[in-house]
């Protein structure tokens, strides 16, 4: 080993970190070469003067003040600690109440159901006229039966509870109202309302019954365009007539006829259709004479086509009650009166509509008329 | 860890260890911060002294290394000795610090006049001399690169393994060894101007 390796060396020959070979060899070398010695020395010797450099004491109160700056920045988060202390009652009462809105929130939707069977049964009993308000609240709170959670969750209930019989009000009104399938049959209707059991057997017949049943009749609701005269006050065709009578040409703004419920009417009028016979007679003759007018005339006059020839009576049901909307022409309405008088027997005129109509639609706006033909009066002599 | 100036610490109370002292502060128990500054202090100070140069630096960038440590506890998870990673908060400082002063180039005039003498008291010429030898000891580490300063203090001053120092500069033992070698050399020049010039003479 020459003098360059052994001095690569020197370091981990002083520390003696050296394995047990390169340490033997560099001593050996170091003890030999005189220069190496020296070397070796004043490294040795470098060494010790660092490492006998004195260690100073540092200043004094110095783990002191370093604790009091560490208490200075603990001081920081202390003052959001306190704060988040004086907040946090305020945070967690606030939470709480959120939880508790959102409980409540919950177990309200959840009854939802329950409560509209609640009302529907109300309103089936409140049909009945010996149920009284203290029965329905009995009722409805023998049918409400969950075990109270908590306070919150009672006084819900009692909300709850009280809820329906408010709810109850309009709903027992539309269930005491007439069923519309008897318009058409009013001895069906009780006149006065069985209680609530008989009325549940009542609607089991009518559905056991309603296969055997013709359809519902008493509330067709007919537009100018299904009309089968020129306002066709007579009992509505069946559709494949209808069609046969095209292509019409009336005069009237019949074909405008806006859907049902787009407005309210400006007139209303309650009819009743004379003797069977003769209503039978006019239907076939104003279908004749829309038959003619669609072939040889174009200007309609309805007052020379009125008194037409009888035709063969066709069999036509005309037991039922209707309900008819014409679109009207504001000239045209008293052609209009004057038709419906000569075909039924006006039983009431009312102008319902008449003051929005002059308030909130154009004045040249077809009228909106609404006609209820009532069957002939049951005193008339059969056909 | 065991630096030599650390075992001469009297006043620590040794029944706790530094990892019970670092659980207690990170559950909030603020005061085993104190034990801990008071068992670390004059081992963190002497180092971060000896790197400066200066007494009153040391002292404030002690203490700064110090409240870093308080404030960065919580990232301490305890795959390494406290002492290790103290050490390497402290070399951080100390070498930032090193090289602002290095710019402002006051180290060299205020050493002479801040270092307090702590040693037993010996007679007025060998205090003299030590006190020189001593100024030109520290003159020349201040020379080295700060690179080689923080090694040989590490091996030198405080008697820190390979390894330690090896896992608290986070390079190989071999580069330890090398650069400790390298540094050594370095000191050597330094002083040989002082130390060697009269022997050479001779």
């Amino acid at each position: 080993m020459n003098c360059e390796e052994v001095a690569t060396h020197f370091s981990d020959y002083l520390d003696k970190s050296l394995d047990t070979a390169t340490m033997t060899r560099v001593a050996t070398h170091v003890i030999a070469c005189p220069l190496c010695r020296a070397e070796s020395s004043d490294l040795a010797d470098c060494i010790e003067q660092v490492a006998s450099l004195p260690a100073l004491d540092p200043p004094l109160g110095f783990a002191q003040r370093v604790m009091a700056h560490v208490r200075e920045v603990e001081e920081k988060p202390s003052i959001w600690q306190w704060l988040f202390q004086s907040w946090s009652k305020s945070i967690l009462q606030t939470t709480a109440v959120v939880m508790i809105a959102v409980l409540a929130a919950f177990l309200y939707q959840k009854d939802e159901p329950l409560k509209q069977n609640d009302s529907m049964n109300l309103a089936l009993q409140s049909a009945a006229p010996t149920a009284t308000a203290e029965n329905e609240r009995a009722l409805t709170s023998e049918s409400l039966t969950p075990p109270p959670v908590d306070s919150l969750a009672e006084n819900k209930l009692k909300t709850a509870v009280q809820g329906p019989a408010e709810i109850t009000k309009p709903l027992a009104d539309i269930a005491s109202a007439k069923p519309l399938s008897r318009l058409s049959a009013p001895s069906e209707v009780p006149q006065t309302p069985a209680p609530l059991k008989a009325e549940v057997e009542s609607r089991l017949e009518e559905k056991k019954e309603a296969a055997r049943k013709p359809p519902i009749r008493a509330l067709e609701v007919t537009t100018g365009r299904e009309a089968s005269g020129v306002f066709g006050f007579g009992p509505s065709l069946p559709l494949g007539e209808m069609r046969q009578l095209a292509p019409r040409s009336v005069p009237m703004a019949l074909e405008n006829s806006l859907p049902l419920g787009d407005r309210t009417t400006d007139f209303e009028f309650v009819v009743r259709r004379r003797a069977a016979q003769r209503r039978d007679q006019a239907e076939s003759a104003s279908v004749d004479s829309m038959r003619q007018s669609a072939e040889n005339d174009a200007t309609p006059n309805m007052a020379a086509r009125r008194p037409a020839p009888p035709a063969a009576a066709a069999p036509k049901i005309e037991s039922f009650a209707e309900i008819r909307f014409y679109n009207v022409a504001p000239e045209h309405f008293e052609i209009f009166k004057k038709e419906l008088a000569a075909e039924t027997n006006i039983e009431s005129e009312s102008k319902a509509a008449a003051k929005e109509k002059t308030a909130a639609t154009p004045a040249d706006r077809p009228l909106l008329i609404k006609v209820t033909i009532l069957p002939p009066d049951t005193t008339a002599p059969p056909r | 860890m065991n630096p030599k100036s650390n075992s001469t610490e009297p006043m620590v109370s040794e029944a706790i260890s530094d990892a019970e002292c670092v659980q207690k502060l990170q559950r909030g128990q603020t005061d085993a911060f104190e034990t801990l500054v008071r068992r670390h202090e004059k081992t963190i100070f002497n180092l971060v002294y000896r790197m400066l140069g200066d007494y009153d630096e040391a002292a404030e960038t002690s203490q700064e290394v110090f409240l870093s440590a308080y404030r960065a506890i919580g990232q301490f998870r305890g795959e390494s000795n406290f002492s290790t990673w103290l050490y390497r908060i402290a070399l951080n400082h100390a070498t930032t610090r090193r090289k602002n002063l290095s710019t402002r180039q006051q180290r060299n005039v205020s050493l002479e006049m801040t270092e307090p003498i702590s040693d037993p008291q010996p007679g007025p010429a060998e205090t003299l001399e030590k006190k020189e030898i001593r100024e030109h000891v520290q003159k020349a580490l201040n020379n080295l690169a700060p690179d080689d300063a923080t090694v040989i203090l590490l091996r030198d001053l405080q008697d820190v393994s390979y390894e330690e120092v090896a896992q608290l500069l986070e390079i190989p033992v071999g580069t330890v060894k090398s650069r400790l070698h390298r540094a050594r050399q370095a000191l050597k020049t330094e002083l040989a101007s002082y130390f060697y010039a009269g022997r050479k003479a001779v």
